[in-house]
């Protein structure tokens, strides 16, 4: 075991934590510390154990074996309210915020200044500012706004002043930034570090590699429910993290494989001053066979919502939209898919899945769309599902399994297998990595590569630049609803393409 | 119906359950029964609960389990049946229809009209039924699914104007209804099998049908999961919405239907409780209140645990007061046995 990178004793100790669940062994032997003044990363794929392990940490399950001490005394945590505490507290992925209150009481939830019953609202306010500004650098969210009005990023920045008004010396943070665009992940990093500052320990689960890289004093790496690993900050790289996560899986980019020549000049999609939100003049673009445009932008510069209005989600009134020479700007979505068009939300759970039922359910939804009264194709249609769980290596591999219970990775691989199995043509990709680990978005780049070079085409969005460089035949950059350049990914700097996207460069 | 069977094996699947995902029990009795838990899996409490009750009226009452007593409650409770057929496909897509019993107030005086009318009866039979599915479909279905009202207000409010509206028809009398084609209904036999138990039957043949089988009924359960989710698959939610509506008016205008051929009458507060009762049946039945879950085997098992239990307070001679006290109780306890049966899987 490495010893604390800080002097003293570790605030939080595990030592030798298994965990089963009915027989199933999630976690086995593994040790972990928190020092105060550190940034501990816990990394790893998806069902690994990671966010089981820091659930432990915060009173949500108890060890099946092992101990786990708190400042030196070894104790058992029956519940987060023991663990808070003890001044832990954990802002779990699903934010765990009201949105119809303010601010200000989700910060003092469970503990309103009162008087009489009568809740003082001056001290509430006072109390959650001196929270909030601990967290928001820039002083953008006022005590008296709903939660709801706020954007994920201020939502997340909320989640942690809660947790430091309730007196958090420890903060667990379950993948905090799998959802925010650049300029937000860079504000978190910055408050996490000021958290370290103060003397805090910090504990988060991340699979970008950038995050671990710019903030973590320590890396744990978790595999199947072991430790994998150790990284101390001078060994923290991102090629070290990748190989010890993925095993022999490094972070290559999928292989292209070119399409035909005269395939390329065949147009999938045509669009024509197709207004955004903030544009002047409206988008036009084209995508043609055998190629991979990716949009990339900041938050809130149009990027998810292009798709949005190409698949038809949202009406438009002005601009064109070309699908094999179809004009479909005024079709309903059940049209569009009938015409070769498929959409991957980006909130896999709450507009991909449908969770309680099976992968078989959920990979033939579109097809099955019509809710037509004969009898379905049950054989062919198994036969298809099995083909298609083959080919994207969906595991486990029974198709009556419940999606609830798949891990991130496969439940992404199943929303995408969707549009394979019903051989749509045009894949309209919102982040199709979003909270993926390493392996499993190497071969959902893969699939999308292998789509296109089938004669398919597809847009694909990514918070994740770089990502979109390596994967992308063109890259469109928005800035604010408005298309402001296209480069190629070959010769094109992640920096570049940053400062495009910021405005910083003014578009040619 | 053979209950007994699945819920024995049930005690030991639900221990078999608790340890997926582990390796699975290979073998065909592994097999077996993994595939009697996944048919039996979300109304186990209902079934244990079903099988105590027959058990303990069997050895008390030796009037029970008898041909002509079992005939008895089936047809009772052919209304029932057939109603909760309705809810079911209502509560997969994660709504729920109030007005399932006002509806068979409105056919019942409905066919009272087109009686009077002098129009031939099988055709008024056919003309009521096809009101109720597009009442349904257009009153509750267009509200809930085009115009986004919340399924409680909307068939709260049709609820009461369907009763205000017989009110104002009836002017809150029951009207004799008569003819030979009704009380055929009310009490024929069809290949020996009493006319109510045949409806019923082609009622669950039916929905079991179209809700396993057919991508519509796909489409009811991704509705109910997931609506945005089956929205951007291209599912018009809206339409499966005012189907699943107009099915539940369909059922609901069967009921009374049947009902009108039992009692020989029209009845403005026909069906004043059965929203509820069917509502408790399918969820007995395991099907979710928040949609996307459930089916109509499920919901024959809620239906008989109520049956059998109206049967037993009568046959054990409670007093009237204390049926609603049982009933009550027991309908408590198999939800409550039935998500204690279920914790197992919901962890990791």
């Amino acid at each position: 075991m490495t010893g604390p990178v800080h002097s003293g004793e570790p605030v939080v100790q595990l030592d030798g934590i298994d965990k089963e669940f009915a027989g199933v062994r999630v976690l086995q032997g593994v040790d972990f510390d928190l020092c105060a003044g550190e940034v501990h990363a816990l990394v790893g794929a998806n069902g690994s154990g990671k966010s089981t392990l820091m659930q432990i940490v915060y009173g949500v399950h108890s060890p099946t074996r092992g101990t786990l001490s708190i400042n030196g005394e070894q104790l058992r945590l029956r519940h987060p309210k023991d663990a808070l505490r003890r001044g832990i507290a954990a802002v779990p992925q699903e934010l765990p915020l009201v949105a119809s209150l303010s601010v200000a009481e989700n910060i003092c939830f469970g503990d309103l200044p009162c008087r009489a019953g009568i809740v003082r609202w001056r001290d509430l306010d006072r109390r959650a500012d001196a929270a909030l500004s601990q967290v928001d650098v820039e002083g953008a969210i006022h005590p008296r706004q709903l939660v709801g009005s706020l954007g994920l990023a201020s939502q997340q920045l909320v989640s942690i002043a809660r947790a430091l008004a309730q007196g958090a010396r420890v903060l667990i943070l379950d993948e905090p930034t799998s959802s925010l665009g650049p300029e937000a992940v860079a504000r978190l990093h910055e408050v996490i570090d000021r958290l370290r500052s103060e003397g805090r320990a910090v504990a988060f689960i991340s699979q970008r590699l950038d995050d671990i890289v710019a903030l973590a004093d320590r890396v744990t790496v978790l595999r199947d429910g072991r430790v994998a690993g150790r990284l101390l900050r001078e060994d923290v790289t991102p090629e070290a993290v990748a190989y010890l996560m993925a095993g022999a899986v490094g972070a290559t980019g999928p292989e292209r494989v070119d399409a035909k020549a005269d395939d390329r000049n065949m147009e999938v999609l045509s669009v024509e001053g197709l207004p955004l939100p903030g544009s002047v003049s409206g988008v036009t673009l084209s995508v043609h066979c055998g190629e991979v445009l990716g949009l990339a932008g900041l938050a809130g510069s149009g990027t998810s919502e292009l798709l949005r209005v190409l698949y038809g989600t949202v009406r438009h009134h002005k601009g064109a939209v070309r699908l094999f020479q179809h004009d479909v700007a005024k079709w309903p979505i059940r049209r569009r898919i009938g015409a070769g068009m498929g959409y991957l939300s980006g909130n896999r759970q709450a507009e991909g899945l449908v969770l309680g039922q099976t992968i078989e359910f959920n990979l033939t939804l579109a097809l099955n769309r019509r809710g037509r009264l004969w009898p379905l194709p049950r054989r062919r249609q198994a036969r298809r599902v099995a083909e298609v769980m083959e080919q994207l290596n969906i595991r486990p591999r029974d198709p009556k399994t419940l999606a609830v219970a798949l891990s991130g990775g496969n439940q992404q691989k199943v929303v995408v297998g969707r549009w394979l199995l019903a051989g749509t043509r045009l894949w309209l990709l919102d982040d199709p990595t979003r909270g993926v680990d390493v392996h499993a978005r190497a071969e959902i780049h893969g699939l999308i590569r292998q789509h296109v070079a089938q004669g398919g085409g597809a847009l694909v969005t990514s918070s994740d630049i770089h990502e979109l460089l390596e994967s992308c035949d063109r890259l469109l950059v928005f800035s604010r609803g408005q298309l402001v350049a296209q480069v190629d990914p070959a010769v094109t700097g992640e920096d570049e393409v940053l400062a495009l996207a910021g405005g910083l460069i003014p578009a040619a | 119906m053979t209950t007994s069977k699945p819920a024995e094996v049930g005690e030991e699947i639900a221990s078999a359950a608790d340890a997926s995902p582990a390796p699975r029990p290979r073998g065909s009795v592994g097999e077996l029964l993994r595939k009697l838990h996944g048919l039996v899996g979300g109304f186990l409490g209902a079934a244990i609960v079903l099988v105590l009750l027959v058990v303990l009226l069997t050895s008390t009452e030796s009037s029970f389990l008898t041909f002509g007593n079992l005939k008895n409650v089936l047809i009772t409770n052919s209304p029932l049946f057939v109603v909760a057929v309705g809810m079911t496909f209502v509560m997969i897509s994660s709504g729920f229809d109030l007005s399932i019993g006002a509806m068979m107030a409105v056919s019942e005086v409905l066919l009272w009209e087109f009686l009077q009318l002098g129009v031939p009866s099988v055709v008024a039979i056919a003309l009521v039924l096809l009101a109720g599915f597009l009442i349904g479909a257009l009153v509750n279905g267009a509200l809930v699914g085009v115009f986004g009202v919340n399924f409680f207000v909307a068939t709260l409010g049709s609820m009461t104007l369907f009763y205000g509206i017989v009110d104002v028809v009836t002017n809150g009398t029951t009207e004799i209804v008569s003819s030979h084609t009704l009380s055929s209904i009310g009490y024929g036999d069809i290949l020996g099998v009493p006319v109510p138990i045949a409806i019923v039957l082609v009622a669950l043949l039916g929905g079991g049908f179209v809700l396993r089988w057919t991508s519509f009924g796909r489409t009811v359960y991704a509705v109910g999961g997931n609506r945005e989710a089956a929205r951007l698959a291209g599912i018009s939610t809206r339409w499966v919405v005012m189907s699943v509506y107009g099915i539940a008016g369909l059922c609901g205008a069967l009921a009374g239907v049947i009902d009108a051929g039992r009692l020989g009458a029209a009845s403005p507060t026909d069906g004043s409780s059965i929203a509820l009762i069917s509502g408790a049946a399918v969820l007995l039945g395991g099907t979710s209140l928040f949609g996307g879950v459930g089916g109509l085997a499920g919901t024959i098992v809620g239906v008989l645990v109520i049956a059998v239990l109206g049967n037993g307070v009568n046959l054990l001679g409670v007093s009237n007061y204390w049926q609603g006290v049982v009933t009550g109780g027991v309908l408590i306890g198999a939800i409550l046995l039935a998500r204690y049966q279920g914790r197992g899987q919901h962890v990791h």
